[in-house]
């Protein structure tokens, strides 16, 4: 059933209720508005909003700070920031055994470099890994007005491949605020600040998923043009991958914020528990839409393809050099 | 795509009544109640309510500018290229590391160590032997390329907590940039070659130097 047939539907039920008994309201404890859906859904195409809200949390993983991060050690100099050998004291994370650090209030030509700020990255050519990175920080780097990179949070990510190299996985864990010019993916397109958690695992090459449980609010950017935030707790397979028993659509549920403050909820297939009967326990259909609710109630369904994720152009990429981050030269004071 | 867009209705805008009404019916007149259990958060979990989340101990007013501890690192040492004059095959010398915690290092060669400071936290010399590498293994943007082998003489290299320091036995590939004065390192044999020593050539010898301090936290219990 198609939206515009659910509203068609509602038109109707609203006419048939004048026989539903007037003394047994739906819920006496809530405004009658609140069921209607939000005014800010009106015109949004529901297939391309999931798509887009999860192409968005592809861009918001580890790789965006990590990115703003290196790009803020090109600002050192002169003494600025103080560098640590292992965590800065001001942290209470671990950046790693191997970590390094900046904890500073200072200036560097017209960098401010605020807060303190520990990481690690170890390549591993000889293993399937190729490497891992960990960023713990409360730091800022401000150009003048301009944020050049801003992470209140953890992150960590590792890129690995499998199969004699004909599949990579990466996997990334976010948490905490992200900001700054530089602080964006380099290889997707950028999102202008974002705060929440986001744990991904994307993997391509000779086989496709992504699996995405993430809560994130976007600074800017607004999924398809109304929804603010997105919460998604889903696994999508690919070509080639298990499907777990439905390839035609993502396994979980995608929900975005409209600005005021509702959730719209997009509840696809899921596998059933173990030892029970597929065919009886999944409430959602496996046959590539999703139904799409506000409180719960039903609003029509969303069919979205996920084939755009399924190039080459969106893997990210990733190298040796990612993963090797001295900063001998930076150190160096002259002798 | 339009059959999953939504498009309020005109009439529906300016009826929201009915709409309900509509909502009520579609799950089961006349009560049904909507599923609470599809409904996320209405505040994401964010970072400032978890606990767990990295952030300075204090508040960001009392971010410590100055480390407590503050380690000072050296690396000095001349290698000498032979046969005297080139084309060079090997390479001899000495590395030293030395360092101090909370205080000034005092390299080898500085002659005015008067006794008033303390002695280094570590202090480890190292032989260095290396032959000119293979093509294969060259640093493409380097002058010449040396396979260095670091053995220890003195010292234990344990004691010191510079970062990635040469340990006994080690073999790095670093190249020889003559217009920069440096000594490159190819990192970890990863193929990354990354600037790693002031190398200042005289004649036949090369004087190698870095030097830095870094902030470091200290164990209580050392």
């Amino acid at each position: 059933m198609t939206t515009r047939a659910l509203w068609g539907g509602a038109l109707a039920a609203g006419m048939l209720l004048a026989g539903c008994p007037s003394e047994d309201p739906p819920d006496p404890g809530r405004p009658a508005e609140d069921l209607a859906p939000p005014e800010e859904l009106e015109g949004v195409d529901m297939d391309l909003a999931v798509v887009e809200a999860v192409e968005l949390l592809t861009r918001t993983t580890t790789r965006a700070p990590w990115a703003g991060h290196v790009a803020s050690l090109d600002r050192i100099g002169g003494g600025c920031p103080t560098l640590w050998e292992g965590t800065p004291s001001a942290l209470d994370g671990d950046a790693g055994d191997d970590g390094q650090g900046w904890q500073d209030r200072c200036s560097s030509s017209n960098t401010l470099f605020d807060g303190a700020v520990g990481w690690e990255a170890v390549a591993t050519p000889e293993a399937r890994v190729v490497g891992s990175r960990n960023l713990a920080a409360a730091a800022s780097v401000t150009d003048g007005d301009s944020v050049l990179f801003s992470f209140v949070g953890e992150a960590s990510d590792s890129l690995a491949f499998d199969n004699e190299g004909a599949r990579w996985t990466y996997s990334s864990e976010l948490l905490g605020e992200v900001d700054g010019i530089a602080a964006v993916d380099p290889d997707l397109a950028p999102v202008v600040g974002f705060r929440g958690g986001n744990t991904t695992t994307w993997v391509g090459g000779d086989r496709w998923s992504l699996a995405i449980d993430a809560n994130v609010a976007f600074y800017v950017e607004r999924v398809a043009g109304v929804f603010d935030s997105v919460d998604v707790d889903m696994f999508m397979p690919g070509p080639g991958a298990d499907d777990g028993g439905c390839a035609l659509e993502p396994h979980g549920r995608v929900s975005m914020r409209v600005t005021p403050g509702d959730w719209i909820d997009v509840a696809f297939w899921e596998p059933p528990p173990e030892g029970t009967d597929p065919d009886q326990n999944s409430l959602e259909a496996c046959d590539g839409c999703g139904t799409v609710k506000v409180r719960g109630v039903g609003l029509g369904e969303a069919c979205p393809d996920f084939s755009s994720l399924w190039t080459a152009e969106r893997l990210p990429s990733g190298t040796l050099d990612d993963y090797v981050l001295p900063l001998r030269e930076q150190l160096s004071e002259d002798p | 795509m339009d059959m999953h867009s939504f498009r309020l209705p005109p009439t529906l805008l300016k009826r929201r009544e009915l709409v309900m009404c509509g909502a009520i019916f579609l799950i089961g007149c006349p009560s049904a109640e909507p599923d609470p259990g599809d409904l996320p958060d209405e505040t994401p979990a964010l970072l400032g309510d978890d606990d767990d989340a990295t952030a300075p101990v204090d508040d960001d007013d009392s971010i410590d500018e100055t480390p407590e501890n503050v380690l000072s690192v050296s690396e000095m040492g001349v290698l000498t290229r032979s046969p005297a004059g080139g084309p060079y095959t090997t390479i001899t010398g000495t590395l030293t590391i030395s360092e101090l915690l909370n205080g000034q290092v005092v390299g080898p060669g500085d002659d005015d160590d008067d006794d008033d400071g303390p002695p280094p936290t570590c202090e480890v010399l190292f032989a260095v032997v290396g032959t000119r590498a293979d093509a294969e293994d060259v640093c493409p943007t380097c002058d010449t390329t040396w396979q260095l082998t670091f053995s220890v003489d003195e010292g234990n290299p344990a004691d010191c907590q510079g970062p990635e320091q040469p340990s006994d036995g080690d073999v790095r590939m670093m190249g020889f940039v003559q217009a920069e004065q440096a000594l490159y390192w190819n990192y970890q044999d990863l193929g990354t070659w990354v600037w790693w020593y002031h190398a200042n050539d005289q004649g036949d010898d090369i004087a190698v130097s870095w030097q830095t301090t870094l902030g470091i936290e200290v164990d209580d219990d050392n």
